[in-house]
């Protein structure tokens, strides 16, 4: 097979092409690193591949194949990660100069999961620094370019697994979603993504931002490859207190089950104030898509998400600025200025308001699954409500302007966290500017495979995720 | 609710947690921490008084298929 034909293929298409031996793991590692030191000085996605491991890691791939030693389902596919999931050792940037030359200290639980399942790593890529922004902006490392058009913002904080995804120059990648750092990649650059149930994937290795918040979730071209992900990363850790112990469901096996008779809610409050028209008759052709394949389509009415907004904001100032106290105090200019401004802002928020803000939490999500969930077994809404800015439109240092931008891009996604339900995250269509626009598909808390298995069945009937950026 | 917080307030703030700052980031901050502790009220006065943040949790695995 043709490098350009191998990088056409889904992480699940790929690994059952190696299994069935019509494409080597050196094939694929080798097509995936040309693709990416080709794509890379356009789109600034990489932050270091690490080539001849790769190489030398595919090599011992195939060797194992050829004696029948099958190491999991991802055997041989390559993959590169946003670079704030640690190796023990090796540097792991988080996007920021504070850690560029700082040796993690341990393995993240999901990448030695990844590992287990035959998963080359190949490199890191680009990020918000320390994963606090939804723009894809990175002062230290250079701002992260869309592949649908390089003058556009990928979204943050994964940025770099976003924009390499879309460029076909990984075949997946971990990211992190604390406000929406899945979803707004997925968006604004046109793939999938998963943001997992809270406590669902453990942490464990994984840079913090906002322990009540953080979750950690795939990146890829298609739902099915999400969901092969998720189920590989998921379950209990020990090293990771807050993940949840409940077996893990087959993901994969349950994306079969047809989704004639699911409910899925349309909002009629808040995710469409304000709307581009366009991306709102992009949803409504979804929802379309939806009723053809036997779903029912039912609008419902969403409690006051507005104070949930300002809650998630403080626990994820009050929280992030806890982790960066001591830099804040030793090494402030090593911040660039939005993150720096960002964090002191935490460093004011009174401790009995933070506490509010999480003992309201179990409140809300009581509510919106009696208000919300009781009548729909999915959340249909936009991800953005507006059309892909510019870098250099959003390409703000600190003060209110900013304040305002990045509320205005988290405004959709923010409740998810805050409510720590999962939400899947593809492709709906293009404007006529040729911009992705993405729909989130929310679900009940740990019913991640509601979400997967309506998601799956929207591309299985589309071609929207097939859609690729030209690379030259 | 009428909110005013003070950039001064906020730069002592800073000051004792050892993190300098000047007055116009100060003001920033005094102003978007206005902004969040108003965006909240409405929320938070609805809290029972034996509402615990752990639970949280405990709803999560309730509202659970």
């Amino acid at each position: 097979m043709k490098p350009e034909a191998i990088l056409e293929l889904s992480a699940t298409e790929l690994a059952r092409a190696i299994r069935e031996k019509r494409v080597t793991c050196v094939a694929a590692m080798e097509a995936a690193l040309a693709r990416m030191h080709a794509v890379h000085p356009r789109l600034n996605c990489l932050i270091r591949s690490d080539d001849e491991q790769g190489l030398a890691a595919a090599h011992l791939a195939d060797r194992d194949l050829a004696r029948g030693a099958l190491r999991g389902p991802l055997h041989g596919v390559p993959m590169a990660h946003k670079d704030m999931y640690y190796r023990a050792g090796v540097v792991s940037t988080c996007g920021s100069r504070i850690l560029r030359e700082r040796p993690a200290p341990s393995t993240a639980t999901a990448l030695e999961r990844l590992d287990t399942a035959g998963a080359i790593q190949f490199g890191v890529l680009n990020m918000a620094e320390f994963a606090f922004g939804p723009t894809g902006h990175n002062w230290h490392f250079g701002h992260c370019r869309n592949a649908w058009d390089p003058s556009r913002i990928t979204g943050g904080s994964s940025s770099g697994s976003g924009t390499s995804i879309a460029a076909r120059a990984t075949f997946a990648a971990l990211g992190s979603d604390t406000g929406g750092s899945i979803r707004l990649p997925a968006h604004f650059c046109g793939i999938s993504g998963v943001k997992p149930t809270y406590g669902r994937v453990s942490r464990a290795g994984a840079m913090p931002l906002s322990f009540t918040l953080d979750t950690v979730g795939p990146l890829a071209r298609t739902v099915e490859d999400c969901a092969l992900l998720l189920r590989i990363i998921a379950g209990a850790d020990p090293r990771d207190p807050t993940c949840d112990p409940r077996p893990v469901p087959d993901y994969v096996a349950a994306l079969e089950r047809p989704i004639a008779g699911l409910r899925i809610g349309r909002p009629r409050q808040y995710f469409y104030d304000d709307c581009d028209p366009e991306i709102a008759a992009i949803l409504e052709a979804s929802l379309e898509e939806f009723r053809r394949l036997g779903a029912t389509v039912v609008d419902v009415d969403m409690p006051d998400i507005g104070p949930w907004n300002a809650a998630a904001t403080m626990i994820i100032t009050a929280e992030a600025a806890a982790y960066h106290g001591n830099w804040l105090r030793t090494r402030p200019g090593d911040y660039s200025a939005q993150v720096r401004g960002r964090l002191e802002q935490g460093l004011s928020v009174p401790a009995a308001a933070y506490l509010d803000a999480l003992r309201l939490r179990g409140r809300v999500l009581r509510d919106f699954c009696a208000q919300v969930f009781s009548k729909v077994d999915l959340l249909h809404a936009p991800v953005v409500s507006f059309p892909t800015p510019t870098i250099a439109e959003t390409d703000l240092s600190a003060g209110p302007e900013t304040v305002a931008m990045l509320g205005k891009t988290t405004r959709l996604t923010r409740p998810g966290n805050y409510l720590g339900v999962p939400a899947v995250s593809l492709n709906a269509g293009f404007t006529r500017a040729g911009m992705p626009v993405g729909m989130q598909l929310l679900a009940r808390p740990h019913d991640d495979a509601a979400a997967l298995r309506a998601g799956h069945a929207f591309q299985r009937s589309t071609d929207w995720h097939r859609k690729a950026p030209a690379v030259s | 609710m009428d909110l005013e917080i003070t950039s001064d307030s906020i730069l002592r703030m800073l000051a004792a947690q050892g993190v300098a700052c000047d007055a116009t980031r100060a003001q920033g901050y005094a102003t978007a921490l206005a902004q969040m502790l108003k965006g909240a009220a409405p929320g938070t006065a609805q809290l029972a008084f034996e509402e615990e943040p752990a639970g949280y949790l405990a709803e999560q695995r309730r509202n659970a298929p």
